[in-house]
């Protein structure tokens, strides 16, 4: 058996892998969240950021029409109580 | 008397000499050999050292009236047990995986400028993402309601609303900024798909140079420990060597230690007190 003369870098190699792992997962644990960068999940991330565009869309919708509809009703309401 | 003087003379003038010659490269060889597996056991730990070995070889017999032997060598010195190849491919391996792990690093440092965050609607957001939603979402509510000087940022002068003719109800210019939102404006799609994609596609760069230099740091591990394999120093070797080569040294300095006395006793006639 032949000394490993890389055998502390490796090590060392070593701990910071499970370091960065290990902070990862408390980071995902911590949020909730099991994508922290893009590189964990991309397919994921660009349907989510496409479903976070239609779901803001749709929500300019609904307040957009809301306000149109609260405009319409102050505008009927003078007609009504004229009746 | 006459076998006397004849046996002195082979003695002190020619194969005593040669005797102690003899040792005394023996001496002088197991020296070598001590002092490199000294040095292996030493830098046994050295990252990149290679273990040398001494490879004894007998000197050229000398002829002169008769043929005596002049002892053992270690030729050029020790020799670094190395693997040419093996350690050139070292060499490219370290280079090949220094490269992917620029790469990477440099990848997640563009990664990083998307920085995901989750909101009420979204699990994962980017503030360019948001801020490109936000800004068709205002201009959609700004059609809405074109005159409202809250939407328009209480400046109607900033943004002109409506078109040419309409008045201040008019909302022409502001619908079709909307209407933006969902026109195909970036490469052939809309802002937030084109977006989305481009994500995607930063995404999976940094995936896959992180498995690139994943991969080149584990084909690096693996010469790294075939070069090991052949030129790391192994403990055991070097204390067999080590009991060796001191064996060896005892028994030419007992060789040389007895020519000695033999030419002495040959020089003092006999009377081992006058030289010794």
């Amino acid at each position: 058996l032949r000394v490993d003369s890389n055998y502390l870098s490796g090590l060392a190699a070593a701990v910071d892998q499970s370091s960065s792992v290990e902070s990862n997962l408390t980071q995902e644990l911590s949020s909730g969240l099991a994508v922290t960068s893009l590189q964990d999940n991309p397919g994921a991330i660009a349907n989510s950021t496409l479903l976070g565009s239609a779901i803001a869309r749709d929500d300019t919708y609904v307040q957009a029409s809301s306000g149109v509809q609260s405009m319409l009703q102050v505008t009927e309401t003078p007609r009504w109580g004229r009746w | 008397l006459q076998e006397w003087n004849n046996a002195l003379f082979n003695l002190v003038g020619g194969e005593g000499f040669a005797l102690m010659n003899t040792s005394l490269s023996a001496l002088q060889a197991d020296q070598a050999a001590l002092d490199a597996t000294s040095n292996n056991v030493a830098n046994q730990n050295t990252v990149g050292y290679t273990r040398e070995v001494v490879n004894f070889q007998t000197t050229d017999v000398v002829t002169l009236n008769g043929s005596a032997g002049d002892g053992v060598s270690i030729g050029s010195g020790p020799v670094s047990q190395r693997d040419r190849v093996l350690e050139q491919r070292v060499q490219q391996q370290t280079q090949t995986q220094s490269q992917s792990a620029a790469l990477e690093s440099a990848i997640e440092q563009v990664q990083s400028i998307f920085n995901l965050s989750s909101n009420s609607t979204s699990a994962s957001t980017t503030a360019l993402g948001t801020a490109v939603d936000g800004f068709f979402s205002s201009l959609t509510a700004l059609a809405s309601n074109p005159s409202d000087t809250a939407t328009r940022q209480n400046d109607p002068l900033e943004i002109a609303a409506a078109g040419i003719g309409e008045g201040s109800l008019g909302d022409t210019n502001a619908q079709a900024l909307a209407d933006l939102s969902t026109a195909s404006i970036a490469g052939g799609t809309t802002a937030s798909s084109y977006y989305a994609t481009y994500l995607g596609q930063v995404g999976n760069t940094a995936a896959d140079a992180t498995a690139e230099s994943t991969q080149q740091q584990a084909a690096l591990t693996q010469l790294t420990t075939q070069r090991d394999a052949l030129s790391g120093v192994s403990l055991d070797e070097a204390a067999a060597n080590l009991t060796q080569y001191q064996r060896s040294y005892q028994a030419a300095s007992q060789v040389f230690n007895i020519v000695n006395t033999l030419m002495a006793s040959a020089i003092n006639l006999g009377v081992e007190t006058t030289v010794s």
